[in-house]
């Protein structure tokens, strides 16, 4: 906690979840972005596919008066992570800007980070990644291609966030709001993602999770999540019940 | 592996087992049984220490400097010769160490006709390596960029310049040069050339190994080609690129610190 106070920068997101029309365009971005391995339908059936960001999708009613709810799940990046103290060997590391980011070349497969993370947003590498021959020259140079045996999870794209802070100190400028996106910001097309510094007040983000209708998941467990997010506006809802807003309790209901 | 050291220690597990036979029927025993049992235990253990030597001497040898261990080569065979020195090398050719001209790989001395030593070009790094000042990694420069200038330059009758001719200049047998690569970080390494050049062109204290025409331009600031030599030695006096740094990460932390650079894990590894 000290160290944050040096740095000029503590990363966050928001999501809103009344934008978001689960297009999956976030999923893509990221899983080209960071050389995540492909998924096969086994994978996913074996639960061992790795996503660093999923977006879950929740049904509401009977058919046909049915409603949809996307909720992108992401690592939320706690300042008060389960993932981090239990790491015999720190490869779950917190940097001094907020993020929580996995150290491969320390990582030695012990497993016990994904068993302590409630969101399930860390993914162990159970087979060798590979890609098809003509994949091969488009694996992103920046990003680390994980191994078989280790752990691995959302770093926020630390390489755009590098990128972007040496970008401006080469220019002798600040960092401004939207100067920095990861994969997954860019490629929403409908904005329901945004990241940004929260230590500067005029961001957006800063904005977004002073909002009513903020909220984080699974508030309870006191993990203090960097990622905030917004609640879905129902019409029908309003109408009956006025301009009070819904807020997590909601969601979880929906989920079953 | 276990098994394998299961026959080496054998020894050991017989020295044992006949310990527990002389506790047992101690008076029956024979003195020749009794005498055994030291001699194999010393035995075994001679066998576990030079294994723990050896075993020290290759870590040491692969956590210390670049020795050429494991695989790992400093000074690979090029397909070609690319002599530094001429290029990039400043005043009369001559080494350092020896005080004698440069000798390329083949066994040529670098002089000329009248025996005086040949005279570097002292070509810009980033003639060549263009990209080190806006990219992560430095490249090699395409065959036609050699062939720009050796199309008319140099003997017709060399070899070295034939094959790169051949390689460069006629259609039918037009073709990359394999360059093997010398410095090679390791996967989990991300490391980017262009930072580390803005900052130590605009901070010339930092730099270390200092080239011999080393000089500051009026605005505080020197030239690109100035600040390889901090992690890459005197290339200029190579006739064969070697790395001369370990390039370990307690060098990158070390600079890093000195000069109030980001000493966190992800600022590399990521």
């Amino acid at each position: 906690m000290v160290a944050e106070k040096q740095s000029k920068f503590k990363w966050g997101m928001a999501v809103d979840i009344d934008a978001c029309n689960g297009c999956q365009a976030c999923v893509i971005a990221c899983q080209s972005e960071n050389n995540i391995p492909i998924n096969t339908e086994d994978n996913f059936k074996d639960a061992r596919g790795i996503e660093w960001i999923r977006v879950e999708r929740y049904w509401e009613g009977e058919f046909p008066n049915v409603k949809a709810k996307f909720i992108p799940i992401l690592c939320m990046h706690c300042d008060n992570a389960p993932c981090e103290p239990v790491c015999p060997v720190y490869a779950s590391y917190h940097t001094v800007e907020g993020l929580n980011v996995q150290i491969y070349n320390r990582c030695v497969g012990t497993r016990y980070c994904a068993n302590g993370c409630p969101y399930l947003v860390r993914f162990f590498n159970y087979w060798e990644p590979e890609w098809p021959e003509s994949f091969q020259n488009h694996l992103n140079p920046d990003v680390t291609v994980r191994s078989r045996g280790i752990m691995e999870k959302c770093s926020m794209c630390i390489q755009r966030i590098r990128r972007g802070t040496r970008d401006a100190k080469k220019d002798k400028r600040e960092v401004v709001d939207g100067d920095i996106s990861p994969a997954c910001v860019q490629a929403c097309p409908t904005d329901a993602l945004v990241f940004g510094n929260q230590k500067d007040p005029e961001s957006r983000i800063n904005k977004m999770k002073n909002d009513k209708r903020a909220y984080t998941l699974l508030d309870h467990l006191k993990t203090n999540n960097n990622v905030w997010y917004l609640a879905k506006v129902d019409p029908d809802i309003e109408a009956h019940h006025g301009d009070k807003h819904h807020g997590e309790g909601n969601h979880k209901e929906d989920s079953h | 592996m276990k098994r394998l050291l299961d026959i080496l220690y054998a020894p050991l597990y017989i020295a044992a087992e006949i310990v527990e036979i002389i506790k047992e029927k101690d008076k029956t025993t024979p003195t020749w049984l009794k005498l055994l049992a030291p001699v194999l235990a010393v035995g075994g253990l001679g066998i576990f220490a030079v294994l723990s030597f050896l075993q020290a001497f290759v870590m040491t040898a692969w956590f210390g400097n670049p020795l050429p261990v494991l695989g790992f080569d400093q000074s690979p065979e090029q397909p070609m010769h690319f002599p530094h020195t001429i290029h990039a090398g400043v005043g009369p050719l001559i080494d350092e160490k020896t005080g004698q001209p440069y000798v390329s790989p083949s066994g040529d001395m670098r002089v000329n006709d009248d025996g005086s030593p040949m005279v570097g070009l002292g070509m810009d790094c980033t003639y060549c390596h263009k990209q080190v000042i806006e990219r992560p990694w430095s490249g090699v420069p395409p065959v036609e960029l050699c062939i720009s200038c050796h199309k008319v330059i140099g003997d017709s009758d060399n070899e070295q310049l034939t094959y790169l001719r051949q390689k460069g200049l006629y259609e039918e047998t037009k073709s990359p040069i394999n360059w093997e690569r010398v410095h090679r970080m390791p996967d989990h390494v991300r490391f980017n050339h262009a930072p580390h050049i803005w900052y130590l062109t605009e901070n010339p204290d930092s730099i270390q190994n200092k080239p011999v025409d080393f000089e500051v331009l009026p605005d505080g600031t020197v030239n690109a080609s100035k600040v390889c030599s901090t992690c890459h030695g005197n290339v200029a006096g190579m006739e064969q690129v070697a790395q001369v740094q370990p390039l370990k990460m307690g060098q990158c932390v070390a600079c890093h610190r000195a000069n109030e650079a980001s000493v966190g894990c992800e600022t590399c590894h990521h």
